[in-house]
């Protein structure tokens, strides 16, 4: 498994704990976490510690006392615009990414071509991993001012530019995304397709159902749990994305990532040096809501599609 | 007249969609860095790679990272699974969930955290960047490791060696080790491509890695920007290939 | 009952001349089938021996490259599954997991525009049918195999097919559920009435739940009739051997009409076999049609326990094994080794060359 293969399958962690007595036990037979406590003690420091002090110093302010107003600041004006504009940007770019995605799963699927279905999964376990400066700079090379797709669309009579647009407006940055956030969609939703029985299909038409009824009743349902939840991990993908947007764009789309990035950069007006940790906090709490509701998706989705 | 359901002409004109768009970046990124000067094309600019400014400070800072990260995350991950594995399997859900964490904290978020708590002399030091990396890579890693040692049964193994009177580390080099090889290739493989691609944090704890460095070079030549990027994007692949190679030898050899 | 009174559309259908290929395989070759309404028909055949293929057709989920399907005398041959109103089971796992047992059952009705209210108490009586009320609020992957399987059945009948087919709808269920389920399916098919083609390759299933039993080979059907008919007088050497247990013993035919086979004279069953006077020959014998005697033509190999019977071995002094059952009781005197006699206790054989 790819990065990507694997961050689509986080439902499985989360799956319920069961039997707290035996936790208790588990307790008191210290001897149980001895050998995990460089674990803990690591995550402790380099994780925990850091994300707690995020969320500690967004109520605090630059003399140090306890106060709100960086949670507020952080809901208005270009900050409030930034929220905005990351939650539209993963938002397209996770519809677009997974209606796309989905076509291409569905297609290698009932194509029943062996090759064509092996090349397409590994492609998208590489493609979901690319991102960053590297991306960015591809897309340059592709659809940029002097990019070979440019060129040709000019050479039939087609200017990109001539409107305004450039690669580094949000739509040029929805179609960067899509080059990660497409493939994501196909590892994601391959399974709930491969899970489609024929004996559905089967035992539908022989109950009189069309086949838009099948769709209706059937297979839409059934895939409406994988496919929300696929859109979920594509949001989430998409909104912590910070790489790509920096390069493309240097700042020119209020993104959170990017606005969290010129606080540390330093780029900071005196009072609202802490306002960095509250936007840090609203990203925490917005994929930490997304990502559970995926993982809750997943596992009606395995009850289903087993 | 089946129901078996057949790829149409929408389908197939929908997957050819998306293939043009996977296809033509690559494509155009391998013209645009090879145009030389005066409308020929050259791969002059993947010669000039090696002598660019900072290429070497850059390569070695990033080498560095990469073995520290390496070497820390076999350090602590591999006991920890083997561990989880032998002898607190109750704990596995816990230690899955906090290896999951960093996907819910992006890294831009953390790297907040980290300079608002590292001590000055660990932020003086790009190793930080390292010591975070581990934390970057543990999804990943964790998930290689307990899917690797999922798959034997560790237990009766190590119950039946350490009843035959072996020592412990005997136990791990001979027993657990080899059946985990393919396991910790495979962390590794994603590690490197983690470090070799990471940028967040680098640039925001204003370190030249690889990553940061091809961004410095496009402010002043798109070219060579270009080369590094194709360079660099089919260096993790290779990497990420290889780790779908040997995940299939290990399947086929079940 | 209500469900009788409903279903009183129990149909005719008569299959004439199916042929389907696949690239080279002839999977089915050229099958005909006639079946008196409210009869059950069972398909029984070796694996690929085109009993699935057959009863798809049937249903529609797959075209013929020749022949026709008629019920009650209208072909049905060029309608989609949809327009046939055929309640079919599958082997397993087509459920909807979607949808609880009951709307499950009332998907048939709902695609008809059944109001809710009506489909809803009409599932309710079939999952009362196949004794299944306690589930009716639970999701497949919340039910056994055997309960899932009647639920498909329930889901089946709701619709008041015209004909009912089932292919190899207990194959994925242990033994046990196994008999029980397939009695009740005998029940529910009895008290409703329907017609029904049931497939399988079990032959004691095949016996117990049919009203005639059709073999399978090769893509063809090579003989129907009621199971104890099938069993006394198969028509070929296939079916003798393929439905119950059958022994070969070499024989020697002395006319056209008569073999001689242990020093015994039978008739032959099957009339045109074509061998010549003299010809040694195989002759298929019941193991139950053998007797063991006080005698010296035979060795005892082994035995076998299996309850109120036990299978006993013996070897002829050519090698011939041959398998016979006695009752238990009579068995524990047997020993490996001990030398015996037989006797043949049927005055009529098919024969097959050796
Ligand atoms: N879709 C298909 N494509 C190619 N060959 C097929 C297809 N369906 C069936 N066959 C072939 O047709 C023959 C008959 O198949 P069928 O499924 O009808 O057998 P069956 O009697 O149901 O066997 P079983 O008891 O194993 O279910 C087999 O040789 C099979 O391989
Ligand atoms: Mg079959």
């Amino acid at each position: 498994m790819t990065p990507a293969e694997m961050r689509a399958d986080v439902a499985a962690a989360t799956g319920g704990n069961s039997g707290r007595g035996s936790y208790r036990r588990l307790l008191r037979a210290s001897n149980t976490y001895i050998g995990l406590l460089p674990f803990f003690v690591y995550s402790a420091i380099f994780l925990a510690l850091p994300t707690a002090r995020v969320a500690f110093l967004a109520f605090r302010d630059q003399d140090d006392h306890w106060t709100l107003s960086n949670i507020f600041e952080s809901f208005h004006g270009v900050y409030l615009l930034s929220f905005q504009r990351s939650i539209q940007l993963s938002l397209v770019s996770a519809i677009t990414g997974a209606i796309f995605g989905f076509i291409a799963a569905y297609a290698i699927t009932v194509s029943k071509i062996g090759f064509l279905r092996r090349i397409v999964q590994t492609a998208s376990g590489v493609f979901a991993n690319t991102g960053g400066v590297p991306l960015a700079f591809m897309f340059i090379a592709t659809i940029g001012t002097y990019g070979l797709v440019t060129k040709g669309l000019k050479l039939v009579g087609i200017d990109l530019y001539k409107g305004g647009w450039t690669l580094f407006t949000f739509t040029g940055l929805i179609l960067v995304y899509l080059y990660f956030q497409i493939p994501l969609m196909v590892i994601v939703i391959l399974p709930a397709i491969d899970g489609l029985r024929l004996e559905w299909r089967e035992a539908a038409a022989t109950l009189g159902a069309s086949k838009q009824q099948f769709w209706r009743y059937i297979a839409g349902p059934i895939l409406l749990p994988p496919f929300t939840g696929a859109l979920l991990l594509l949001f989430a993908n998409s909104f912590a994305a910070y790489a790509t947007a920096a390069a493309l764009t240097s700042g020119t789309i209020p993104l959170v990532p990017i606005q969290i990035g010129s606080l540390v950069s330093g780029n900071v007006i005196a009072d609202e040096a802490n306002l960095g940790y509250a936007l840090g906090l609203g990203m925490i709490l917005i994929i930490g809501f997304v990502m559970t509701g995926y993982a809750i998706l997943q596992r009606r989705t395995a009850k289903w599609l087993s | 007249m089946t129901l078996t359901p057949k790829l149409g002409p929408g389908l197939g004109f929908g997957l050819g969609v998306v293939a043009f768009y996977f296809l033509m970046p690559l494509v155009s990124a391998f013209e645009f860095s090879a145009r030389g000067a005066g409308n020929v094309y050259s791969l002059e600019a993947y010669g000039r790679i090696a002598s660019q400014y900072g290429f070497k400070d850059v390569i070695l800072l990033t080498t560095r990272l990469v073995f520290v990260t390496v070497f820390l995350t076999i350090l602590i991950m591999v006991p920890t699974v083997t561990w989880v594995h032998l002898k607190a399997k109750k704990l596995r859900r816990l230690i899955e969930f906090i290896s999951l964490l960093p996907l819910v904290i992006p890294p831009v978020v953390l790297v907040l955290g980290v300079l608002a708590t590292m001590p000055n002399y660990l932020k003086g030091t790009p190793m930080l960047l390292a010591l975070e990396y581990v934390m970057l890579a543990m999804p990943y890693t964790f998930r290689a490791l307990d899917a690797g040692l999922g798959a034997i049964d560790v237990r009766t193994l190590v119950d039946a060696a350490r009843g035959l009177g072996s020592p412990w580390h005997t136990v791990f080099m001979r027993i657990i080790a080899p059946n985990i090889r393919s396991a910790i290739f495979g962390s590794i493989f994603l590690t490197v491509a983690l470090v070799l691609g990471e940028y967040t944090m680098a640039s925001l704890m204003l370190w030249e890695t690889f990553p940061t460095w091809i961004a410095t070079v496009g402010q002043s030549e798109a070219t060579l920007a270009v080369a590094l990027s194709i360079f660099s994007l089919a260096f993790a692949w290779v990497l990420l290939l290889a780790l779908s190679a040997v995940e299939r030898r290990q399947k086929g050899r079940k | 009952m209500s469900i009788q009174s409903t279903v009183q559309r129990s149909s005719r259908v008569t299959i004439s001349n199916l042929r389907r290929t696949f690239a080279d395989v002839v999977a089915l070759d050229s099958f005909s089938l006639n079946i008196e309404p409210g009869e059950l028909i069972t398909l029984l055949g070796p694996s690929g021996c085109g009993k699935t293929t057959a009863l798809r057709m049937v249903a529609g989920l797959d075209v013929p490259d020749s022949g026709s399907v008629e019920i009650n005398g209208a072909s049905v041959t060029n309608l989609p599954p949809s327009k046939r109103d055929m309640g079919m089971v599958f082997q397993a796992y087509s459920l909807f997991p979607n949808m609880t047992a009951r709307e499950n059952v009332a998907f048939g009705l709902r695609v008809r525009g059944v109001g809710k209210a009506e489909r809803l108490k009409r599932a309710n009586e079939l999952l009362e049918l196949v004794d299944l009320t306690t589930q009716a609020n639970r999701y497949p992957h919340q039910m056994s195999g055997g309960q899932q399987q009647r639920v498909a059945l329930a889901r089946a009948l709701a619709i008041e097919p015209k004909v009912l087919l089932l292919d190899e709808p207990l194959s994925a269920l242990d033994a046990k559920v196994r008999t029980q389920l397939r009695d009740e399916i005998r029940r529910v098919q009895q008290e409703v009435g329907i017609t029904t083609i049931f497939v399988t390759h079990d032959q004691e299933e095949a016996m117990a739940i049919s009203d005639r039993v059709g073999v399978m080979n090769k893509g063809n059907l090579e003989q129907l009739a009621a199971p104890d008919f099938l069993y006394a007088n198969p028509a070929t050497a296939f079916i003798a051997s393929f439905v119950g247990a059958m022994n070969r013993l070499p024989g020697l035919l002395m006319d056209a009409n008569t073999v001689k086979v242990l020093d015994t004279t039978l008739k032959v069953a099957n009339s045109s076999h074509g061998f010549a006077s003299g010809s040694k020959i195989d002759v298929m014998i019941r193991p139950e049609h053998l007797m063991m005697t006080s005698g010296d033509i035979a060795t005892i190999l082994d035995r076998s326990f299996r309850g109120p019977m036990t299978r006993i071995v013996v070897v002829l002094d050519d090698g011939t094994r041959i398998n016979l059952d006695v009752a238990s009781a009579s068995a524990i005197s047997i020993n490996p080794g001990d030398r015996v006699g037989l006797t043949i206790t049927v005055d009529k054989a098919l024969i097959e060359a050796r």
